[in-house]
């Protein structure tokens, strides 16, 4: 594992990122990669991909045109300072999965995380069976004000449910995820932007 | 002096962040994890504002306001919510809606 990139982001606590079950990197502006998390790393394993130490820029492992894409928009973000975020398809022949992918600049490098999606979907009875399996002991949501994401079982496990990321549940409390405390409240850096999804352009 | 601000949110999360950025700002900031330990500070000590979150267990931002009140009837009081507000609150109280943009939280305390 390579060591965090403490001249990079110098002062940034880098225990949010290595503990978070999301995967995460971080890249230089040039599109090198300069971190992964363990989270990402325990991914590239189980799935066949290259180890994170031979990977050196992050867009040689994303085919044309998606390439190009992510290109434009990760420097569109760095630019700008603002969040790019999408919900995107990842499924494989025998697994349908669903990610959404952050990118969230700070101080010139970009912070790019991956996290699960559990459940994209807007049934009624879904969403009663995650709210029975999401919701705490005295009956209520955890969920991030700034991502929306809902907390899982374990404090560094949040997921996206777009149910409720569309319409808060009644029984939700409003708290901050340890990333987006980290990136938003700790450095006040990042702007949170609007939510794109890739295919609606 | 120094404005006293007593903040109450049952995500320790958002107290560490919301206390240290406080603290930064110039404010004596106070953290409680439920209303009713932040009764018990604001039986203790006196505060100029109380800036709480809405969904709590036991007692809610609202619950708290209004026995805040009691206790302190001149006490500014604020919460925070990622939920819409019902405007049927009954009780003087500003509303900071979730997620907090610092800027904005900033300039409402500072009011």
């Amino acid at each position: 594992m390579r060591p965090f990139p403490d001249a990079l982001l110098p002062g940034l606590d880098p225990g949010p990122l290595a503990e978070s079950e999301a995967s995460i990197a971080i890249l230089r502006p040039d599109g090198v990669v300069a971190w992964v998390n363990p989270a990402w790393e325990r991914f590239a394993t189980a799935n066949g991909g290259p180890s994170p130490d031979v990977v050196r820029f992050y867009y040689d492992g994303i085919t044309e045109p998606l390439r190009s894409f992510y290109r434009e928009v990760f420097a569109r973000a760095a630019a700008t300072n603002e969040v790019f975020e999408e919900i995107y398809d990842c499924s494989t022949p025998d697994q349908r999965r669903v990610f959404r992918c952050r990118a969230l600049p700070v101080d010139g490098a970009l912070v790019v995380e991956h996290s699960i999606v559990v459940d994209d979907s807007l049934d009624a009875s879904v969403v009663a069976e995650l709210f029975d399996r999401y919701a705490a002991a005295d009956g209520v949501l955890l969920q991030c004000s700034h991502c929306r994401r809902i907390r899982g079982a374990s404090p560094n496990a949040w997921s996206w449910m777009s149910a409720w990321a569309a319409r808060p549940h009644p029984s939700t409390s409003h708290v901050i995820c340890p990333l987006c405390a980290l990136i938003f409240w700790e450095r006040r850096r990042a702007k949170p932007g609007p939510a794109k999804q890739r295919d609606e352009g | 002096m120094s404005p006293r601000i007593l903040v109450v949110d049952d995500d320790t999360m958002t107290l560490k962040v919301l206390r240290r950025l406080l603290a930064s700002e110039g404010f004596v900031a106070e953290a409680s994890e439920s209303g009713a330990a932040a009764l018990a500070q604001l039986q203790a000590a006196d505060f100029d504002i109380l800036l709480t979150d809405l969904v709590m267990p036991e007692m809610d931002g609202l619950a708290l306001t209004v026995a805040a009140r009691t206790l302190r009837p001149a006490l500014r009081c604020m919460i925070m919510s990622g939920l819409p507000r019902l405007g049927n609150e009954g009780v003087d109280v500003g509303w900071i809606a979730k997620p907090l943009d610092i800027d904005t939280l900033l300039g409402l305390l500072a009011k």
